[in-house]
């Protein structure tokens, strides 16, 4: 299975879920900042870079994870990454074109964005205000960090919903 | 080799509705689909095949064109990873032509088609490339 934790930036909120899913970061208590802003990728995605698949790892089935941000055109997105899954090319499709491969999932991460994580993300990414932003959005993110947990969770308990 | 977008082969200047909405998409013989506003406009056809057996296929979103280019370009290099070939080729994105509704700032139509053209040369190239690796 290709998994992909979809954002709007593919920077904040999806590198917190994927890593969660990867266990880089605790499910029972909430992290440290220092953790946090530590991962790869974590608030260093670029606005002109939103739309590039960044590859952060393997989980324990040897499934490789991605984090994808997508702006406001995620269900965009989430429809061409249904089109070219679905669509068939010599028997097989576009996207599962691997043996190891049966299925893709996006995970949307949309629903774990707070205020503080959307300021700070503007701050950080937008203004390039680093030194402000990039804790705030760290900050945002550990208040709410259980719904990221729950959101993990809840893709491991049942992936169904979540395929394309 | 899949090709999405683009169309080899073509030498007719292709009419303004084929180009409707942002993102990749153009094509002689398949109509666009009116989308209606606020519905999510995607569109990839199967246009046919080349001489060399590759496939082409044409492609509109709703989305800004180097954000769309760079989710398939990103989707290229990962199956190419993951199959140790390279099976679609992103091809684009076409311009857009402002005066497909009679807007002003129309560009020239022998410009607008030079852009088609280059594209389709390019295209064209990139395929021989891999071919050759």
């Amino acid at each position: 299975m290709i998994i992909i934790f979809q954002c709007y930036g593919g920077t904040h909120t999806s590198v917190a879920a994927a890593s969660i899913y990867l266990k880089r970061l605790p499910r029972r208590r909430v992290p440290q900042l220092s953790d946090l802003l530590a991962l790869p990728y974590f608030d260093r995605v670029d606005r002109n870079e939103i739309g590039t698949l960044y590859y952060v790892g393997c989980d324990r089935s040897d499934n490789p994870v991605f984090v994808l941000g997508s702006g406001r055109w995620g269900t965009q997105i989430r429809a061409l990454l249904t089109r070219l899954t679905s669509m068939q090319q010599q028997g097989r499709t576009f996207l599962l074109h691997n043996d190891r491969d049966d299925a893709v999932a996006v995970i949307d991460c949309f629903p774990t964005i707070t205020g503080a994580v959307r300021l700070g993300g503007f701050l950080s990414r937008r203004i390039g205000l680093v030194a402000i932003g990039r804790p705030l959005v760290g900050l945002g993110i550990l208040r709410a960090y259980h719904r990221f947990v729950e959101l993990v969770e809840s893709f491991e308990k049942d992936p169904g919903p979540y395929l394309l | 080799v899949q090709s999405l977008s683009g169309a080899p082969g073509s030498d007719q200047p292709l009419p303004s509705r084929h180009l409707a909405g942002a993102g990749l998409g153009a094509g002689a013989e398949v109509a666009a689909r009116k989308q209606s506003p606020g519905k999510e406009a995607l569109l990839i056809e199967r246009f046919g095949r080349t001489s060399e057996r590759d496939t082409v296929y044409l492609m509109s979103a709703a989305v800004p064109q180097p954000l769309l280019l760079r989710t398939l370009n990103s989707l290229a290099g990962l199956m190419k990873d993951r199959c140790g070939k390279e099976l679609f080729l992103p091809a684009g994105p076409l311009p857009l032509w402002s005066g497909a509704d009679g807007n002003a700032g129309v560009r020239p139509k022998e410009a607008f088609w030079k852009e088609i053209k280059a594209l389709v040369e390019q295209t064209r190239l990139r395929v021989e490339l891999i071919k050759k690796r």
